[in-house]
């Protein structure tokens, strides 16, 4: 029979192996202990159990654990004076084993022969073998009270950067609080065609940009939107790039202030651009379209965007021009817009631009 | 250079980590139909489940280390931490000591037992 007991402070390998009849050595490989003279306070220990005297033989199945006396039949028990202090002192009898199912043994050899093909990272460890740098967090922190990795549902997220770049820095701040906000893109299936569809209810959003390294640069934008939705359809397996897109989107009940200034290069932009805008809306809506080109024997692309808007219930007025490198994609963009609204209004947005293919669904605006 | 967003990383640790669980329990099923054919499939799933569970809640983390002690906990009885006869084992995954130890003890009693029988 076995007993568990828990090692105590003050207890040696030594000690416990005389209290129980047996060895230092049995103990020590039924424990799987390397080091004997290592062991921890609070740790479980599978020792024999403790030797019975001759009135409990009696009753008890026999089990000897240390070797009979001859006059008594009683198990030795070994004392400080008598018990084996080393391995070469004679044998003590094997202690019986813990008690485990048949088939235990044929899991320890199988676990250990499938844990060979087996890595030694967390299942869900994704092995990056690249610069931790790398791994850009697109998603500023957000607490949120439902969604998935498309969908956040009560929803808020801030996030504020101050990261050194260049000569001087630069700064980002962000904040966004909403009911619903959903992005959905992708194709269908296997086939070179595919569709996205956006909706925000009840959204509003603050962003900031500025910096200055060699030039200077700052953008600003604030909206809010009761509903906005849109979607599109494209051909080209890459939802990033695809070779066409056609697309529409409504917002009702939106309010929205830009501003946008750029000379030299502010970190993350790098050419000229100058704009600005306000406008509030009960109802507006846009048609849009996007080609990317893809350049042989390059993974860059020539991408050209437009967008067309029309508002009712409206008041604004705004414009942008730009000529500008995206240090952030590599991608050069010369672009200009245009809107006015008194009641009804209409807007204009133009993008061209050339460099490395989109890494994700994110444009800037013209 | 590659550059990865968090997304494309938390989707490549999801279907990780489903890979190798999905994995896992297919080899334990096919482990336990050889050792234990009379157990029925929800029962087998139970025990699957269970050891995962004992996994999770008791610091083995690691492929290698889920795989080997899933393989021992199965061959158990669903109620072992309250079985005298068991106890041990239960006490083991438990006790404070890294999760490699406990394992290296756990196999080295089974071990003993296997060869003292």
């Amino acid at each position: 029979m076995t007993d568990v007991i828990e090692i105590q402070k003050g207890d040696t390998l030594t000690h416990i192996a005389r209290d129980r009849g047996t060895s230092v050595d049995h103990l020590a490989t039924t424990n799987g202990i390397s080091n004997p003279d290592l062991i921890y306070a609070g740790d479980p220990l599978v020792v024999p159990s403790r030797p019975v005297g001759p009135a409990a033989m009696s009753t008890a199945p026999a089990q000897p654990v240390g070797p009979s006396t001859p006059d008594t039949g009683a198990p030795a028990v070994p004392t400080a004076e008598t018990a084996p202090q080393t391995p070469e002192t004679p044998a003590q009898p094997e202690a019986p084993a813990p008690g485990a199912p048949p088939a235990a043994q044929e899991g320890v050899e199988e676990g250990e022969k499938a844990a060979e093909e087996k890595s030694d990272e967390e299942p869900g460890n994704v092995v990056c073998n690249c610069p931790a740098d790398n791994i850009d967090d697109g998603k500023p922190p957000i607490v949120r009270a439902g969604g998935d990795e498309n969908v956040d549902v009560i929803y808020a997220e801030g996030d504020a950067n101050a990261e050194a770049a260049g000569a001087l820095g630069h700064v980002d701040a962000q904040a966004e609080v909403g009911a619903v906000r959903m992005e959905h893109a992708g194709t269908f299936g296997d086939n070179p065609v595919g569709g996205s569809h956006n909706l925000d209810v009840a959204t509003a959003g603050a962003k900031f940009e500025g910096g200055i390294v060699n030039g200077a640069g700052l953008q600003a934008q604030a909206d809010a939107n009761a509903i906005k939705q849109s979607g599109s359809v494209f051909l080209g397996s890459d939802e990033n790039n695809p070779l066409a897109e056609a697309g529409g989107e409504y917002a009702l009940g939106s309010a929205e202030a830009k501003a946008n200034a750029l000379l030299g290069n502010d970190g993350t932009r790098r050419g000229v651009a100058l704009g600005g805008g306000l406008q509030a809306a009960a109802a507006k809506g846009d048609v849009s379209g996007e080609i990317n080109i893809p350049i042989p024997f390059t993974d860059w692309t020539i991408g050209g965007r437009a967008k067309v808007g029309g508002s009712a219930g409206a008041v604004g007025l705004g414009g942008n021009v730009q000529a500008l490198q995206d240090l952030d994609t590599g991608r050069f963009h010369l672009g200009a817009a245009g809107e006015a609204a008194l009641l009804l209004g209409l807007g204009l947005d133009i993008d061209l631009s050339i460099g490395p293919a989109y890494t994700d669904r994110d444009r800037p605006g013209g | 250079m590659i550059r990865f967003s968090s997304n494309q990383f938390r989707q490549f640790e999801v279907a990780k980590r489903k890979g190798f669980y999905d994995a896992l329990r297919r080899d334990l099923r096919a482990f336990m139909a050889k050792t234990d054919p009379s157990l029925s499939e929800d029962r087998v799933d139970t025990r699957i489940t269970q050891a995962f569970q004992t996994c999770a809640d008791n610091g083995f983390r690691t492929e290698k280390q889920i795989t080997r002690l899933c393989y021992i906990l199965v061959t158990f009885p669903r109620d072992y931490p309250v079985r005298a006869k068991y106890v041990w084992i239960d006490k083991m995954i438990k006790a404070n000591a890294s999760a490699d130890v406990r394992l290296d003890r756990i196999t080295a009693s089974i071990k003993a037992g296997a060869s003292s029988t």
